[in-house]
């Protein structure tokens, strides 16, 4: 029978244009999703429910749930997991800050001439310092003299269109050849990254040698006076907030609680050493100085007690980080003389190391990161930014860094905001890839993150009920940090 | 557009078709099987062998094709389960054990009976490996044993005597450090030569009368004065005597962690002794004739190597069980045995094929001849590796090795390290046959033999040997004298 009405048509036509996809996203994304789902709550074992054997599957209500979070591999491999995700807020700035270069004008003759000369100064002094470190330097220099002579010739070629590719190049590349790439450049003897730090340490310890073994307190104490004043603009930053009645007092106590958060982790790790005695009173000094005083006088306005809290809660993380990294330095600082005494200082055995292998895959995740979509969703963001805007701060006398915090990071918000959004979801489902290529989850489950811990469960225990279930306590996760962003995070975006 | 989106799902209909109807796997006359293993010059040689073999005797013409992409063992398991395994399936440490569970391997004894591959064609020792209970699941197509393959030339160099064939750990750390002392003096440290590539975790526990599970493994021992002793040693000898290599010395070879880069490292003089079993000779032939000699792992109190075997089963799921028993039956044949004789590949599945004159004496080979006597007399202390039906063995080593990489890291103290491990361990075991009720009645029952075999041991009466699981104590008892046959 031939189909006259045209409605009837129409709908057929979009339809067999819309079946295809249907179809794939029912049979790959749906149905899995929801049997997945019914999976997490019986004891679906490969062994035993399988074709050639009889036994019913079944339905055993939360005991996957409870054995999952009595069990303590789940807690180490979720701390790992969110430690990894510590590298989070220094990865969105490191898109921003390669966003804000490639969207430099280099079009003009003298500032292209210009940056040209900065990048050939920075060239040359980095060859002078590898080559009074005494860096092996035949084909290194060679090698390096041609990538960065090549570097600047493609950019005055293809001006910033090179230099974004180049930039953006970890992403298109194929996960598991950088992984293995990476690890072949953390090999601790032949990899390239401890072939330049072996110099570098070498004259430390030459340096730390001769010096009183009283610089690594001292130098000890300067790396917490840094992480202190890092905290410190921000206690006054979240201070200022509530006089000016921008936060509200409920997200100026979580806030409050946060900024702890470094001397919790340093009293754990380090099991309560002077340093981190002299972060914790830093820190609680800095807050009744700057957060406890002024929460005492009304603010300016009365405002609900969530509001602010997502203006200031990633700066803040972001400050964690940095204390949480001048903390680690002042650590090592501490111990170099004895270090240096002994004669063997070493740059570190990176994936091999427990407490080095985190941060190694954290600098390779970093690497990764700022070339990212991120970057590309920061360089459009910044193009959409009305020059209006610039021009009237201009008018007013603003300095660089002025209109950079009044104009250009204001009105990134919105891009900021779904950068988190996502980094935070890929960040708690992230971590098989590199765990599988790289370490296998070691050494000693310090690599393990709960996605590998799915795999495991999963194909390699043949427990997929149990695996389904720690996926969804894992989405369980994403969902709530993603609404507690959509709660908080946008109203920032939105004013 | 929607002509063209058409045309081009009619395209690739048309080239799927194409594709699919050239591809040699569907156009051959002859039955194809698959056999899932790791691929090797040799195993291609055997299989060369095999289709030759076939025709001489008549039997039905077939074909077997090598797939090394799904030797992965969770591969194998997951397309296992799914129905769509390979007819033919590898399987080496305690994977026998893993596919039995599921169920995907099919039970040969009336092919087995059939075809003349029957346990008692085979050494005794390896039965653990294709043998879960009464059901044959499997036969061995290679054998080997974990010893040192030691370099006189290097022992001589150094003025380091030779030590014997068996050797306590104290008699082992004496030369090492003997070995190290005369072999690194004025050298770069980066240059280090070590003693040995590495220690066997679970000989050396053996060799001080200890393994890592019960009696009748259903519980994890690992948090014991032996296991603990194993962690220290190691670590004493990495980080202290240096005598075997750290991680970072390891890395540092790039990659040297494979057999064949430790094997690399063995023929330019970076290790004394080399870990392996007679497939090592496989590659040290290719580059080197070095003047060798066997050593075992060193041992306490107790004597031992550990025996692995790389067996076949048969899927259950397949459609040509019939012909995949003619490979299985290629396994105990003359122009198989004397394929791995000549090869090295391994120690042949037959035990007599390793007492001939060309096993014992390779002509092409006279630097190897003490090595096959010592190799053969070793067999004598073969025992083969614990597999508890109530944990798989992946899940095992994988938590074993983390806490004791943990401890030699100094994360855990190796007491704390055994314990949690243990701890670990027994939780997995308790979520096993919580789920499983067959298994629950089967660890139940074996409980009650283990109360009775300590009970039996705490009064100093002798335990019926058959109520002992453990491939370890069942040697250990019986050497002991502290088990009856009766």
């Amino acid at each position: 029978m031939r189909i006259k009405h045209p409605t009837f048509r129409r709908l057929v036509t979009g339809l067999s244009f819309l079946g295809p996809s249907i179809i794939g996203f029912m049979a790959f994304t749906m149905i899995p999703l929801v049997l997945s789902f019914i999976l997490a709550f019986t004891n679906w074992d490969v062994r035993r429910h399988n074709m050639f054997r009889t036994e019913q599957i079944e339905f055993i209500g939360w005991d996957n749930f409870e054995r999952m979070f009595s069990h303590p591999a789940f807690w180490q491999y979720l701390s790992n997991t969110l430690f990894f995700m510590l590298g989070i807020p220094v990865a969105i700035i490191g898109s921003l800050v390669a966003a804000l270069l490639l969207t430099k004008e280099l079009n003009g003759p003298s500032g292209l001439r210009r940056i040209h000369f900065i990048a050939m100064g920075v060239l040359m002094i980095s060859l002078a310092v590898l080559l009074f470190t005494g860096f092996d330097f035949g084909n290194m220099l060679l090698l390096i003299v041609l990538l960065f002579a090549g570097i600047l010739l493609a950019g005055l070629v293809g001006k910033a269109t090179v230099y974004r590719t180049m930039f953006y190049a970890p992403h298109f590349t194929a996960g598991v050849a950088t992984f293995l790439l990476w690890k072949k450049m953390y090999n601790p003897h032949t990899g390239p990254v401890n072939a330049a730090l072996r110099p570098v340490v070498s004259t430390i310890q030459d340096v730390f040698q001769t010096l009183p073994p009283a610089i690594g307190p001292i130098l000890g104490v300067l790396g917490v006076a840094l992480g202190l004043t890092l905290m410190a603009f921000l206690f006054r930053r979240i201070g200022q907030a509530w006089t000016d009645g921008d936060l509200g007092r409920g997200a100026l106590i979580g806030l409050s609680f946060i900024s702890l958060l470094p001397a919790y982790l340093g009293w754990r790790w380090m099991e309560g050493s002077w340093l981190v005695i002299l972060v914790l009173l830093g820190n609680l000094g800095l807050l009744l100085f700057f957060v406890v005083r002024r929460s005492l006088q009304p603010p300016f306005r009365q405002v609900a007690p969530s509001v602010g809290f997502a203006n200031l809660v990633l700066p803040l993380t972001g400050g964690i980080v940095g204390q949480l990294i001048f903390i680690g330095l002042a650590m090592v600082a501490v111990q170099l003389p004895a270090m240096a005494a002994t004669g063997e200082m070493a740059p570190p055995d990176w994936l091999a190391n427990f407490y080095w292998a985190k941060p190694a895959i954290m600098i390779m995740a970093f690497w990764a990161a700022v070339g990212s979509n991120n970057m590309i969703l920061y360089i459009a963001g910044i193009t959409n930014i009305p020059q209006e805007l610039y021009e009237a701060s201009e008018i007013d006398g603003a300095n660089a860094w002025q209109k950079f915090w009044n104009v250009t990071w204001p009105q990134l918000a919105p891009v900021t905001f779904f950068i988190v959004v996502m980094s935070v979801i890929h960040g708690l489902q992230g971590g098989f890839e590199m765990a599988r290529a790289m370490t296998q989850g070691g050494p000693a489950g310090a690599t393990t993150t709960l996605s590998y811990f799915v795999f495991i469960e999963g194909f390699e225990s043949g427990r997929l009920g149990y695996a389904s279930a720690v996926v969804w306590a894992l989405f369980a996760m994403v969902m709530f940090v993603t609404l507690l962003n959509f709660k908080f995070g946008n109203r920032h975006v939105n004013d | 557009m929607k002509y063209a989106l058409l045309s081009i799902f009619i395209a690739l209909c048309i080239a799927t078709a194409i594709d699919h109807s050239t591809r040699s796997n569907v156009q051959s006359e002859v039955p194809i099987l698959y056999w899932v293993t790791n691929i090797s010059s040799a195993r291609v040689k055997q299989v060369e062998l095999f289709h030759e073999w076939i025709k001489e005797r008549g039997y039905p013409e077939f074909e077997v094709r090598l797939d090394s992409t799904n030797s992965d063992a969770s591969k194998k398991l997951i397309q296992g389960v799914s129905g769509v395994g390979a007819d033919i399936i590898s399987m080496v440490r305690d994977e026998a054990w893993l596919f039995h569970a599921t169920g995907m391997l099919e039970d040969l004894r009336p092919l087995a009976k059939k075809h003349g591959f029957t346990l008692d064609q085979t050494w005794g020792v390896a039965a653990h490996s294709f043998m879960v209970g009464r059901e044959q699941v499997g036969f061995p197509r290679s054998m080997s044993l974990q010893t040192y393959f030691l370099n006189v030339r290097l022992f001589e160099k150094y003025g380091v005597p030779l030590p014997s064939l068996r050797w306590t750990v104290g008699e082992f750390e004496k030369t090492a450090q003997a070995f190290v002392a005369a072999a690194n003096q004025g050298r770069d440290p980066r240059d280090r030569i070590f003693f040995c590539d590495i220690v066997n975790v679970a000989t050396l526990r053996r060799g001080m009368g200890r393994s890592v599970m019960n009696e009748t493994m259903t519980r994890c021992t690992l948090d014991n004065p032996e296991s603990i002793r194993v962690i220290k040693l190691i670590h004493k000898w990495t980080y202290e005597d240096r005598i075997i290599p750290t991680q970072a010395d390891l890395d540092f070879f790039a990659g040297s962690d494979t057999n064949t880069s430790r094997i690399q490292l063995f023929i330019r003089d970076r290790y004394a002794l080399l870990t392996g079993g007679r497939y090592s000779l496989v590659q040290l032939r290719e580059h080197s004739e070095l003047k060798m000699e066997v050593r075992m792992t060193p041992y306490e109190s107790f004597p031992n190597t550990l025996l692995g075997t790389g067996s076949v089963g048969i899927y259950k799921n397949s459609k040509h069980k019939e012909l995949a028993a003619y490979l299985l039956e290629f396994f105990t044949s003359e122009t198989y045995n004397m394929s791995v004789v000549r090869t090295a590949d391994a120690i042949p599945p037959i035990p007599s094929y390793s007492s001939t004159e060309e096993y014992l004496h390779p002509a092409d080979h006279p630097l190897e001849w003490q090595i096959h006597q010592e190799t053969s007399d070793l067999m004598a202390y073969a025992v083969a590796p614990e597999a508890s039906p109530f944990i798989l063995p992946t899940s095992f080593n994988r938590i074993e090795s983390e806490y004791r990489l943990a401890a030699l890291a100094g994360i855990y103290t190796p007491e704390e390290g055994m314990a949690r491990a243990e701890d670990f361990v027994n939780r997995e075991i308790e979520q096993t046959i919580s789920a499983d009720p067959q298994l629950r009645a089967k660890y139940d029952k074996l409980l009650k033999q283990q109360e009775l075999i300590e009970r039996l041991r705490a009064e100093g009466k002798k335990v019926p040997a058959h109520l002992i699981t453990n491939p370890f104590y069942q040697r250990y008892y019986r050497e002991r004298g502290w088990s009856t046959d009766t």
